[in-house]
């Protein structure tokens, strides 16, 4: 059980946002969704570069382990279908800028795509430490406000990532549990080693 | 030329067809939206990862076409057909007075994506405008509409448990759905620290279970996936799709026509009765009358005011049964979005199996009969949700990549509660719905004008909400981690009610005892527009009840030569 303690209060409350956002009317429980296969050719525009990049973003973000990370589970893909069939201009162009400051985090002159993962690592785990800072400015948020961080656009940037990962097959199969018809309710069940949070709804 | 004519298939529409279908009426039902087939045009068996956009709507989509609907918790790209472009039904408030107008026109209208949460009306609520003066008073009691509930009860099949309250009356119902352990550790928390408080589970109109009629009719039991706002492939939730339409057909008397938009209503003055109905079809803008001996409207709060006030004559040139100047009055909704969620580092060490389709409830505790009287009027009660964290949102918006990040969401976390207070609105006349006399939409149909705010009866409650929703959380053993305490925009309850009211005098109300007009006897009202008062409860559960009443009264003035 994790303990309150434990838990960094600001990003718990970005979670507890996230997720009363999508219901604060209905149940409590949660509605599942996930993303959209990559139509052919909707590569959002980016370069093979700009891919590249995206690619080991993602890969840094949520890394293979016991179970697929974001590159095995399609993200890089399905994030670029997101800017060519979601996004507006100015989302587009504020989510490749994040890409591109990626890019051009210092690898020694070498592009971050080409790096080897534990420098990739480093270099973005030091950018996002900086980037999620809390700013002090709070923004209206349904169903609340929400403290933007330093760097708004990675942040939406990353948590785009993380919800494309989580709402995809492996995510919700291997590394939650996720069964689309229940069939039934049962109130209580015992939490063991093996039990997995429930796949559920992200709200971006 | 039809026996009756009811405007609207949704939530109400959809009951007032079944009722009169079922005694033998030969029945017309317009919808002006766009047909939608049960089952085959629902989007609830795609699998999660095979939807589009990660759910989300296109932003330049969402921005252009559903300004006003995107506000709505239900809205995503997989129910976005559900609900209106607000670019193609355009309509005007006050510059200081918003007003979010959720809808959606199709077959079974917001029946299709509503909350389900079904609570009856109390004796109470059916005197309070008579005991403080406000609005007109009800010209029904609880003992009247009361057969009628069960009986709406019976038929849709609505999941809850008795709990012996006079001011939330208990219903026929279906099994409930059983707390979690962390809403029955609430629950009893609630018991223990405040005297006559309860925590119950939320009445939804699911199939818990599904009796004999529900299966005839191709229902079966709810399979707990709480998606049902993309329509339901298994019949388990009640709408007029999944139900009472199907009960229409199934008598040989129902005619369905969509597209049908109905611009006014015709009334014989040498007859005094109302004798057609004047439509303009969506898509070609043909113009058809339909012709009937009475006419319900059912087109929703906004819809029937709407209808009332284009269908001016010399008879009525206010209106069409508005000689009390009521009609698009009193407008109500329940205060919404007043939240309290807290978390909860202590809670029971379990889970759960399924995604139930309604949490908890707290039924009004407050200003009850014998009580002292608070500094507001009238209640609210409380919808809630109880679950443990844990999976994606964990890892939305936290610090960290990598194994670290990776590694919280796939840990159960702390049980988490959100609390959204539900309040009374007074009627006053001053929230209105009028017509625009400059701007028409795209059939020529004048758009409403609405103008309504909370008043100070309302605002003097939200501090009572905010007070108790913090003082239940830490009572049970919780941190509150945040309270909204700015309601959300009038109307973003989708509880829009009060247009048309009923009342015992015909010179402060719209509607008699038999939702019948007092000003055109074959006149019947019995959507939202209907309601005297708005009570705190979800009040589609008594929109359903006055429609199954006043057809069963309706065919009983018609056998009786009265009509």
């Amino acid at each position: 059980m994790l303990q309150l303690a434990d838990l960094d209060r600001r990003a718990l409350l970005a979670r507890t946002l996230a997720l009363v956002g999508a219901s604060a009317a209905a149940s409590a429980c949660q509605t599942l969704d996930a993303v959209a296969p990559l139509e052919a050719g909707a590569d959002g525009g980016l370069s093979a570069r700009q891919m590249a990049t995206l690619r080991a973003a993602a890969g840094r973000i949520i890394p293979q382990t016991d179970t697929a990370g974001a590159i095995e589970a399609g993200v890089p893909e399905r994030f670029a279908g997101l800017l060519a069939a979601w996004a507006s201009p100015a989302s587009r162009t504020a989510l490749v800028a994040v890409i591109d400051r990626i890019d051009a985090l210092p690898g020694g002159g070498l592009p971050f795509a080409v790096l080897p993962a534990a420098r990739q690592h480093e270099l973005l785990a030091a950018f996002d430490a900086e980037a999620m800072r809390p700013s002090g400015t709070f923004v209206l948020a349904f169903p609340s406000t929400r403290e933007l961080p330093v760097d708004p656009d990675y942040a939406r940037f990353k948590d785009l990532v993380v919800a494309l990962y989580y709402m995809s097959q492996p995510a919700m199969t291997e590394e939650l549990r996720y069964v689309h018809v229940p069939g039934r309710w049962d109130p209580s069940i015992p939490v063991t080693p093996e039990t997995r949070p429930w796949g559920e709804t992200v709200t971006i | 030329m039809f026996d009756a004519i009811v405007i609207g298939s949704g939530m109400s529409g959809g009951i007032a067809a079944k009722e009169l279908c079922e005694r033998g009426l030969k029945v017309l039902v317009l919808e002006r939206g766009n047909e939608v087939r049960h089952r085959q045009d629902y989007q609830d068996m795609v699998m999660p990862w095979d939807m589009p956009n990660a759910m989300m709507v296109n932003e330049e989509e969402l921005a252009r076409d559903y300004g006003v609907q995107r506000e709505c918790y239900a809205v995503n790209s997989l129910t976005k057909q559900f609900f209106v472009k607000d670019s193609e039904h355009p309509y005007t408030t006050p510059e200081d007075k918003p007003f979010a107008w959720i809808r959606g026109y199709h077959t079974g209208g917001r029946s299709l994506m509503w909350g389900r949460q079904s609570y009856r009306l109390s004796a109470m609520d059916f005197e309070a405008n008579a005991r403080d003066g406000h609005g007109s008073d009800w010209p029904i009691r609880y003992e009247d509409l009361a057969p009628w509930y069960s009986h709406v009860e019976s038929f849709i099949g609505v999941s809850g448990s008795a709990e012996g309250l006079d001011q939330l009356p208990d219903g026929d119902f279906l099994p409930p759905f059983e707390f979690n352990d962390g809403e029955a550790m609430f629950a009893a928390a609630v018991a223990a620290h405040f005297d006559g408080r309860k925590v119950i589970p939320a009445r939804v109109a699911n199939l818990r279970e599904a009796r004999d009629h529900h299966r005839a009719m191709g229902r079966t039991q709810c399979q707990v996936r709480s998606i049902c706002e993309r329509g339901c492939s298994f019949g388990a939730y009640h709408s007029s799709l999944s139900t009472s339409l199907p009960a229409a057909f199934a008598t040989g008397n129902l005619t369905l026509v969509h597209d049908a938009i109905v611009d006014s209503i015709e009334h014989d003055p040498a007859t005094n009765r109302v004798t057609g109905v004047k439509v303009i079809d969506r898509v070609t803008k043909a113009r058809t009358t339909y012709q009937a001996n009475i006419i319900f409207s059912c087109a929703s709060t906004i819809g029937t005011a709407a209808i009332l006030l284009n269908s001016r004559s010399e008879a009525f040139p206010r209106g069409l049964a508005n000689s009390s100047d009521q009609v698009g009055r009193n407008l109500m909704d329940h205060l919404y979005q007043l939240l309290t969620v807290g978390i909860y580092p202590n809670g029971p060490d379990s889970y759960y199996f399924g995604r139930k389709p309604g949490s908890m409830y707290i039924p009004r505790y407050r200003n009850l009969p014998g009580q002292e009287r608070e500094a507001f009027l009238r209640g609210f009660g409380f919808q809630g949700g109880f679950f443990r964290t844990g999976g994606a949102s964990t890892a939305i918006g936290q610090l960290g990549i990598g194994e670290g990040l990776k590694a919280g969401p796939r840990q159960l976390g702390p049980w988490l509660s959100y609390l959204g207070g539900f309040g009374e609105v007074l009627p006053n006349p001053d929230n209105r719905v009028t017509l625009s006399t400059t701007e028409t939409d795209q059939w020529g149909i004048p758009i409403p004008h609405i103008a309504a705010e909370f008043g100070p009866n309302e605002f003097a409650m939200i501090d009572r909400i905010m007070e108790d929703g913090r003082a239940m959380v830490e009572a049970a053993g919780g941190t509150v981690l945040f309270q909204k305490s700015d309601p959300g925009k009038f109307g973003l309850g989708i509880h829009e009610m009060g247009t048309a009211r009923m009342g015992v005098d015909p010179a402060n109300s719209v509607l008699g005892q038999w939702n019948q007009a007092h000003d055109v006897p074959n006149l019947f009202i019995t959507d939202g527009a209907a309601m005297a008062s708005s009570g705190c409860q979800n009040p589609s559960l008594t929109y359903m009840a006055l429609s199954a009443r006043a057809a069963d009264a309706a065919v009983s003035m018609m056998a009786e030569g009265v009509l």
